[in-house]
């Protein structure tokens, strides 16, 4: 009699097996969903922490008369500027290759360094143009220097076919150190940005293939020396020469950035 | 004892199945809050996308006033770009005059978003937006020449503002914005994803915004049957979004917010004269400043400057033709009016000023006009000359000319019942509430100007010295710029 009773009290092999088979049927879909969930959380935190950057940067230039100068690896998030810089010369250490100098715009989320960070956790890059301009030098992160520099003279450099500020580029194929070049299918998404800040993306820290894509390589990251004012800028993609491309790109327009210049004052 | 195990065995089929039931409902939930956070993700997006257009659209418009000078120093200014309508210009650009239309028919199309700066702007089913532009406002290439300046798309010479030609309705048949007089100027569409028979092939052959040109596979036509009613005419309006009016002077009727009813799932963002004309103010007032500037230089003519400070006097509020810039005439004994153009009484009674009193045409009769010296303000003369009635000045009795050279500012002037400031400048900007009979009542300035400063100048005598300044708004939008003592310019506090 025990053995028949326990039997009773207990589930079948098969009950167990088809439980168990739905229970990780359904586990499989949760995880999955959860993920990608995540995935999206992440993207859309770093839109916004890009987003915020410019608001900060527009905020910062109503308010100081100038850009600040990107962080350097090793300033801690405060803006950075090279041996005798200053305000008053705008001089940066790191106008193309350097981050978002967190700190002195207090921005969050940071690391323990002080450097702004993407929704995996990887530092967020920031570049600022540093044309001569009107006989001005770094016009954009010298106090006043575009109020000296004026507003007609920095667009005209802008919009000259041999000028321009800085580039972003559709692709990779063609662009120059100081073009996007005339390769046709590359566009130049624009040439007359003062101040480009990216997302390396989630292949940062994946960890291994970052920047090793050849359109992700012309973006200054940890796997890419690139030092120049050309920017290569598209959709994610998931297939190239090197990997997949998933930076995340915006810049300052312009205009708006001298709009907000002149209601502050700053401006002309 | 047979039952016995038997009813263990239906307690654990029970058990499973509210274990099953319990996960599929979870899983359902779950699925349901991972799909809702996609569509507010979506939304926030699009949200963010048209407020950043619109923000562009009205910084392209005030930027443009100073980095297009050829243009703005003649007078136009405060015009919007052409849309992208052709893929005959790079993508993202303003098309080109051949194709945007003559002045005063309205215009639709892509957004021109590289004309602004941007970054290819994508709603949140990233889609690239589009864009409406009153004929009025739009960009049309035509550059004025120097005696002919063209008219300003904004600002009549009087202060008047131009009104838009579109006008917005929501799927209740309100009109949500754009009433007769203060018409929309520009709007901005976020087309959402294609409905019904739209086709968003990629026939343009873009890149970074690929897709076509035709605006009707974008945005929405009203397929509701019942249309909405004009509230000026009666008449019943056959709403479609894609349809831009190419007459002169037309009027565009759109329709606001996603309504499945009407068939509508275009998002769209506005841009009203006000806040262009807003966006414009840095150069009314820079040029503001550099008037004051120009009375101040008067007196480094004086044979005694820097010890003899003494400025021009000021014209009548009533003068004989609005629109000659002779007729801006210094007026001696007049301490508030008009800015002076010619300065001729001044210059008599301020013995060795380089300026003569001598005939209208003589340059060195106008402080203003033809090629006077004073530095920096050539350029801004036909500026100046456009929009001379909306220009009024006070000067302190202690600075003005026929007293002696002034020594202190025992009677100057104040500001908000403070400091002591050797004259002011002001400009009366566009006609507010209550001074809509500018144009037929020149000579009273209260058709122009606000609060104290109108009685101020109302009082030629100049007695009347304390001004008053206030953050712009609907009642207020005076711009004042203060002379110190030192004759140096900056605006008033």
């Amino acid at each position: 009699m025990m053995p028949r009773i326990h039997l009773a009290n207990g589930f079948t092999l098969v009950e167990l097996a088809i439980v168990l088979g739905i229970v990780a049927l359904l586990l499989t879909g949760l995880v999955v969903s959860v993920s990608a969930q995540l995935d999206l959380q992440r993207l859309s935190e770093t839109r916004a922490t890009l987003d915020n950057t410019r608001e900060a940067l527009l905020g910062f230039a109503a308010a100081n008369g100038r850009l600040p100068c990107p962080a350097s690896s090793t300033s801690n998030g405060q803006e950075s500027f090279a041996s005798g810089g200053s305000t008053s010369n705008g001089l940066c250490s790191n106008f193309y290759n350097g981050f978002v100098p967190a700190a002195t715009l207090g921005l969050t989320p940071t690391d323990g360094n002080g450097f702004l960070l993407d929704g995996w956790g990887a530092r967020i890059r920031y570049a600022v143009d540093n044309s001569t301009i009107n006989g001005v030098t770094n016009p954009f992160t010298r106090q006043d220097g575009m109020k000296t520099a004026t507003m007609a003279s920095i667009e005209a450099t802008a919009e000259n076919s041999s000028g321009g500020l800085l580039f972003v580029c559709s692709s990779s194929a063609g662009i120059t150190a100081v073009n996007c070049g005339s390769t046709a299918g590359t566009v130049t998404v624009t040439r007359k940005t003062p101040a480009v800040v990216y997302s390396t993306g989630k292949n940062t820290a994946t960890g291994g293939v970052a920047g090793t894509n050849v359109d992700e390589a012309a973006n200054p990251n940890p796997n890419s020396a690139n030092n120049d004012r050309v920017f290569v800028h598209h959709e994610p993609a998931a297939a190239g020469a090197g990997g997949e491309y998933d930076d995340i790109m915006t810049w300052l327009s312009l205009p708006v950035l001298f709009n907000r210049m002149m209601s502050a004052g700053r401006l002309p | 004892m047979r039952k016995h195990p038997t009813r263990k065995r239906a307690r654990g089929f029970a058990l499973l199945i509210v274990l099953v039931l319990t996960a599929t409902l979870a899983y359902f939930l779950l699925g349901r809050l991972t799909a809702s956070t996609p569509s507010l993700e979506r939304q926030k997006r699009t949200g963010e996308a048209l407020a950043r257009a619109k923000e562009a659209l009205i910084a392209y418009a005030a930027s443009s006033a100073f980095t297009d000078t050829a243009n703005a120093l003649n007078g136009r200014f405060g015009y919007l770009p052409c849309p992208e309508d052709t893929g005959a210009v790079p993508e993202g650009s303003e098309q080109s005059s051949v194709t945007c239309g003559t002045t005063a028919v309205s215009k639709g199309g892509r957004l021109p978003w590289r004309a602004l700066g941007l970054p290819p702007p994508v709603d949140g089913a990233s889609e690239c937006l589009w864009y409406a532009v009153s004929g009025r406002y739009k960009r049309t290439f035509v550059l004025p020449s120097a005696t002919s300046p063209g008219g300003n798309p904004l600002l009549d010479q009087d202060g008047y503002l131009t009104d838009g030609q579109i006008e917005i309705f929501n799927a209740q048949g309100a009109r949500l914005a754009g009433v007769p007089g203060n018409r929309v100027v520009a709007v901005v569409f976020a087309p959402g994803p294609p409905q019904r028979n739209q086709t968003h092939s990629n026939s343009s052959g873009r890149v970074l915004c690929p897709g076509n040109f035709t605006a009707s596979n974008y945005l929405d036509a009203d397929t509701s049957g019942s249309p909405i009613i004009d509230p000026d005419t009666g008449a019943a309006l056959t709403i479609d979004n894609s349809v831009v009016v190419a007459a002169a002077n037309g009027i565009t009727h759109l329709l606001a917010g996603e309504d499945p009813e009407r068939g509508i799932n275009d998002r769209l963002i506005y841009i009203t004269m006000d806040e262009i004309y807003a966006a414009m103010l840095p150069l009314f007032k820079d040029l503001t400043r550099r008037a004051a500037s120009c009375v101040g230089y008067f007196a480094q003519r004086n044979n005694s400057y820097p010890a003899d400070r003494r400025i021009p006097w000021a014209s009548p509020v009533g003068i004989p033709s609005y629109t000659n810039d002779c007729d801006y005439n210094d007026n001696s004994g007049t301490y508030a009016g008009r800015l002076s153009n010619r300065v001729g009484d001044s210059a008599s009674a301020i013995p060795s000023n380089w300026f003569v009193s001598a005939s209208c045409g003589d340059p060195r009769n106008q402080l203003l006009a033809l090629d006077t010296p004073c530095p920096g303000w050539a350029p801004y003369i036909p500026l100046w000359q456009r929009w001379k009635s909306l220009f009024f000045y006070h000067v302190a009795p202690s600075y003005a000319p026929g007293g002696p050279i002034p020594s202190d500012c025992g009677t100057c002037l104040q500001v908000n019942g403070a400091g002591n400031y050797a004259a002011i400048v002001l400009f009366a900007g566009r006609v507010l509430a209550g001074q809509e009979n500018r144009n037929s009542n020149r000579d009273d300035p209260d058709e122009y100007l606000e609060g104290r400063n109108e009685n101020n100048i109302d009082d030629s005598g100049g007695s009347r010295r304390n001004y008053e300044t206030r953050p712009m708004s609907a009642g207020f939008n005076d711009v004042l710029y203060c002379l110190a003592p030192d004759l140096s310019v900056a605006p008033c506090p």
